[in-house]
């Protein structure tokens, strides 16, 4: 861009107006190139940017400064250039930046720049000079957004589009007397008198004003006078529209409309567009606005105010276009990154699809990365395929370990025993995070098959696995589990486990347990510690007697008292202080 | 060119000035000079003389025609001032002032002198205003002057001849516009309405200047272009509602585009039906109350969700709903009707019961249509808006020809603003006591006692063309 500089006489031969004039038009030039250099940095810079409000606050400094020492700042504008007083004070050969092109394509010819002009006016003037109506399909432009905006210190003078002459020859001319009016005027004279007395007597009103006091049976005077009461209740109406949501009420028109249209073609165009709006709507992340809407749709649905199958079926196919995979895929930027209130609004809105979403979204629960906005998937995926399951079952065979972790979450919050078999199938995936959500998932679904299922996980290789098998074994009271319990504890692999594993089990033992156990945890709670391998059999018998504390029954407790009067220190010794615990509870 | 910001300011205060002055007469009219009830709306009035002083040493409410003015800028008419303005303007019109004007140094006791003169002057008597300035002159009110009534003709021929012009233009520009976006339709080519827009933008302006020139060309109808000239109509009597209501700038805009394709619709129906010169069978009505439907559809189609757009759809669907319901589409379930749609279906019926149609070759007159429609406030029509309509068109709108008591024939060329004398607009006289034709006064009913309209005639039955008395 080049602002031109105007070339000028030489000072010593100048006046002082001519001096002056001088001046205005260097404060002008430097003016429109703060302008310039405005316009770019709001292009350049975030609405954040601390440069947008540094720029905005020296141009309305230079144009206060202008405007207080030289009055209007007036500019014609021709082509690609800003004049003023006569001289190019802006020029832009490249038009598709040039502001004075642009105002001059729309037919603005003048610009003035008055005293006030205010920084927010400059913005939204900045705005409306730099917007892409076409690009952005509005039926505006500079003129009629100048005009909406109806600045208080910025004029413009826009020349008219070419004079349809033929139009203005509909014109009426000016009262002229011509036979034809003479005559018709004469006739309509003679044919209305002809009712009339003769003479020149005055007529009797037999006006409207009559038939209207009539109406309203009251002295005409009063029939058009507006009462307070009437202008508060017009003022009071007038507020309401002010914040009306046009959107919604958009959507309650078309409502009305599918409610009383038949034809099924036009019902389905109508619905078209309710899709498109709630698809707009999703896609600005108004997510808010959607619910209402999809809420009433299904209202509407279920309502029966279809005429046909044919209309309910066009009905729903809303529905199913939103949980179409593209169209979700489009929404996931939002979702991705939207804060933890809309996802509340996300999930509601998932949770009244279709279940023709239940694979899209499975797919998405694989792409998202955000874990929290995973999580919410799944939970409401639980809802939205609680009854359509076997579309999930697809996704365990998923390669990434989190998307089979996800969708066994999913299937344990829907807690279906038709799950069980394809549990079962991926019972070994190598991925311990995976069985162990099986593991979750099992516990939640309930069945004997889910437990028995469970069992096997006590044998994994993975400890946590195991030991969250073993808890929720014990916790459901799971006897079946206690032969397998005994035998992994009798196995000599058993003393190479963790101790806290360890424990786990021989709590198990205790809690499941019954008479049968308790020869083989007297057994254990008695052997003689030898000189190899006594912290071992010191260890154990810790267990064994924890174990015991733990059945608390007539006979452990004999276990335990007579290992209080045993010889061996050591076993006497966590046999008195278990007995002191159970002492203690009771 | 007058720094519009401060014409903006002393418009408001102007119109602040007009609400608290008429409040304090009121006020006068009820309670005695000593009053305390008096005290509150003096204090305000004269805040209100003080803000207007603060801009200059004086500044005076003139009467020019039927408006009010601050020096000489314009105070705008809406719902809120409007008693004010019509109370100032008839009080002021039978002391025969033309003007009040306040000095800086005004004090309190003096505007309270003022007012007691003012509403204690006799105005049956032959010169009210000389009683009037003679009562100030002995009560030592120095500070506020009046000055006697004057046809301002000069000012205000000059004033409407340029609006005049720039209306005629407009309008017929807009029709033309009109017919391009409907016919782009049909084509199914891409529209757009920003020619449109700009047109009702330049609508607006005009009518927030000087309502009447266009109201008058509402009148001008051609019968085979019925549909178009019929949107721009509706599209001006709407805005001409807007305005008195209080519609700012930008919502008068709105509700101009809103209504001028109110009856977009009515493309998607089949020509043959349209033109149908014979009443309409039953069926065939059926398929014309689908066009508001139809253009909601149409509407949707071409424009997304901006607000305008939206507007535009509610014009569409709810301009023949009826204030309660009972007109159509016939709807399953209740709808508050939004004032657009009940302003445009006021402005439609008004219209369209008016003009010549093919399927409507005898129109009403515009006094026996509003007739009509008052017979329907409350059911078909918001009552409000209807009484509000009616205040913008007067019971006799402009191009109306009327026989007058006098035995001459007239066409009205003003709606008068006050409601009080609403059935005595401005009339131009077109011929003499025996039918002969002639360039007579365009006079103001209100202010001839003795002259009133004995009733309203069809012009169309005579073939005369009004326009050319009013435009």
């Amino acid at each position: 861009m080049v602002i031109k500089s105007t070339k000028l006489e030489d000072d010593k031969d100048l006046d002082q107006d001519d001096l002056d004039r001088k001046e205005s038009i260097k404060s002008v030039i430097d003016v429109l190139q703060s302008l310039s250099k405005a316009i770019k940095t709001l292009k350049l810079y975030p609405d954040t940017s601390h440069l947008r409000q540094k720029f905005i606050t020296e141009l309305v400094a230079k144009f206060k400064g202008f405007l207080e020492e030289y009055g209007d700042l007036i500019l014609k504008i021709k082509k690609s250039e800003f004049f003023y007083m006569g001289e190019v004070v802006y020029s832009n050969p490249s038009l598709e930046d040039s502001i004075a092109f642009k105002l001059y394509g729309d037919g603005i010819r003048e610009l003035t720049f008055t005293e006030g002009l205010s920084e927010e006016e400059l913005f939204d003037f900045i705005d409306i000079v730099t917007r892409d109506y076409k690009k952005e399909g509005e039926d505006d432009d500079t003129v009629t957004k100048l005009w909406e905006k109806d600045f208080k210190s910025i004029r413009y003078a826009v020349v008219e589009e070419g004079k349809d002459d033929n139009l203005l020859l509909q014109i009426p001319e000016k009262v002229t007397t011509t036979d034809t009016s003479k005559n018709a005027l004469l006739k309509a004279y003679k044919q209305e008198m002809t009712a009339e007395p003769k003479g020149e007597s005055l007529l009797q009103p037999a006006g409207v004003e009559v038939e209207i006091e009539q109406i309203y049976g009251k002295p005409f005077s009063e029939i058009f006078t507006l009462t307070p009461e009437e202008i508060t209740k017009v003022h009071d109406e007038m507020e309401i529209e002010k914040k009306m949501d046009l959107v919604s009420e958009l959507v309650d028109i078309l409502f009305h409309i599918l409610r009383i249209e038949h034809e099924l073609d036009s019902y389905s165009e109508f619905l078209k567009h309710l899709e498109k709006i709630i698809k707009t709507l999703l896609l600005a992340g108004d997510y808010k606005r959607v619910l209402p809407i999809l809420t009433t749709l299904k209202t509407f649905i279920r309502d029966g105010n279809n005429f046909t199958n044919a209309h309910a079926q066009e009905a729903e196919k809303i529905i199913d276009a939103l949980g179409e995979e593209d169209f979700l895929h489009q929404l996931m930027p939002q979702s991705k990154f939207t804060g933890i209130e809309d996802l509340d609004s996300i999930s509601m809105f998932i949770s009244m699809l279709n279940k023709n979403a239940i694979v899209p979204i499975a797919n998405m629960v694989g792409i998202l990365d955000n874990m929290k906005a995973r999580r919410l998937l799944c939970d409401v995926l639980a809802i939205l395929a609680k009854d359509n399951i076997d579309l999930l079952y697809k996704k365990l065979e998923d390669e990434k370990w989190y998307v089979v972790r996800n969708i066994v979450y999913v299937l344990g919050k829907i807690g279906d025993i038709k799950a069980i078999p394809n549990l079962k199938k991926i019972k070994d995936h190598m991925e311990a995070r995976v069985r162990k959500e099986i593991v979750h998932a099992l516990v939640e679904i309930k069945s004997e098959d889910a437990k028995d299922i469970l069992i096997d996980f006590l044998n994994d290789d993975n400890n946590t696995v195991r030991i969250a098998a073993l808890r929720y074994l014990m916790n459901m009271s799971y006897q079946k589990a206690l032969p397998i319990i005994s035998d992994i504890i009798s196995r000599e692999t058993f003393d190479t486990k963790d101790i806290y594993e360890k424990k786990e089990f021989f709590e198990a033992l205790g809690k499941l347990g019954n008479n049968d156990v308790l020869p083989f945890l007297r057994e254990t709670l008695m052997k003689r510690s030898k000189l190899f391998g006594k912290s071992k059999i010191e260890e154990k018998r810790l267990y064994a007697a924890f174990a015991l504390k733990k059945m608390s029954t007539t006979e452990s407790m004999e276990i335990l008292k007579e290992g209080s009067l045993s010889s061996d220190k050591g076993i006497r010794k966590i046999c008195e202080d278990a007995l002191q615990i159970i002492q203690e509870k009771r | 060119m007058k720094d519009r910001m401060f014409e903006e300011k002393r418009g408001l205060l102007g119109k602040i000035f007009s609400n608290n002055l008429y409040i304090l007469f009121k006020t006068a009219l009820i309670h005695d000079i000593n009053n305390i009830a008096f005290i509150a709306p003096l204090e305000k009035t004269m805040e209100s003389i003080e803000n207007l002083l603060d801009m200059t040493n004086s500044f005076s409410l003139r009467l020019i025609q039927e408006y009010l003015f601050i020096d000489d800028i314009k105070i705008k008419v809406d719902i809120e001032n409007f008693m004010a303005s019509m109370f100032l303007i008839e009080e002021m019109k039978i002391r025969g002032i033309g003007s009040l004007t306040f000095n800086s140094g005004i004090s309190l006791p003096e505007l309270k002198r003022f007012i007691y003169a003012f509403i204690n002057t006799n105005h049956e008597s032959t010169d009210p205003f000389e009683d009037l300035k003679s009562k100030l002159s002995s009560q030592s009110v120095n500070n506020i002057t009046i000055d006697r009534i004057k046809e301002e003709k000069e000012f205000f021929d000059h004033f409407i001849e340029d609006t005049r012009e720039m209306a005629k233009n407009i309008y017929f520009k807009t029709l033309s516009v009109a017919s391009e976006v409907m016919d782009s339709v049909k084509l199914k080519n891409t529209i757009s309405i920003k020619k449109a827009k700009r047109l009702v933008q330049s609508m607006v302006d005009l009518m927030l200047e000087e309502e009447s020139t266009l109201l008058g060309l509402t009148t001008l109808r051609a019968y085979d272009e019925y549909t178009y000239n019929h949107s721009v109509n509706v599209s001006i009597l709407s805005i001409a509602m807007g305005q008195r209501l209080g519609y700012q700038r930008r919502d008068l805009g709105e509700l101009g585009v809103a209504t001028l394709f109110h009856d977009i619709g009515k493309i998607e129906l089949p020509v043959d039906i349209l033109n149908k010169p014979t009443e309409f069978t039953p069926e065939e009505w059926q398929i014309i109350r689908r066009h508001p439907v139809h253009g909601v559809k149409t509407l949707l189609k071409l424009k997304g969700l901006q607000e305008q757009a939206i507007r535009m759809v509610m014009a569409s669907f709810e301009h023949h709903l009826n204030y309660d319901l009972s007109g159509y589409p016939k709807l399953a379930k209740q709808r508050r009707v939004s004032l657009y749609g009940r302003i445009a279906s006021i402005a439609d019926c008004y219209d369209a019961l008016t003009s010549s149609r093919v399927y409507n070759r005898n129109p009403f007159i515009p006094d026996k249509a509003l007739s009509f429609m008052m017979k329907k406030s409350n059911t078909a029509f918001d009552p409000i808006l209807l009484k509000i309509f009616i205040n913008v068109v007067g019971i006799y709108p402009v191009g109306t020809l009327v026989l007058l008591n006098t035995r001459q024939l007239g066409v009205v060329t003003k709606a008068h603003p006050n409601p009080v004398n609403i059935y005595r607009p401005r009339i131009k006289i077109i011929t003499d006591p025996h039918g002969n034709e002639i360039d007579g006064d365009n006079i103001d009913l209100s202010e001839y006692n003795s002259m009133s309209i004995a009733r309203s005639l069809d012009h169309r039955k005579y073939g005369i063309e009004v326009s050319k008395y009013f435009l």
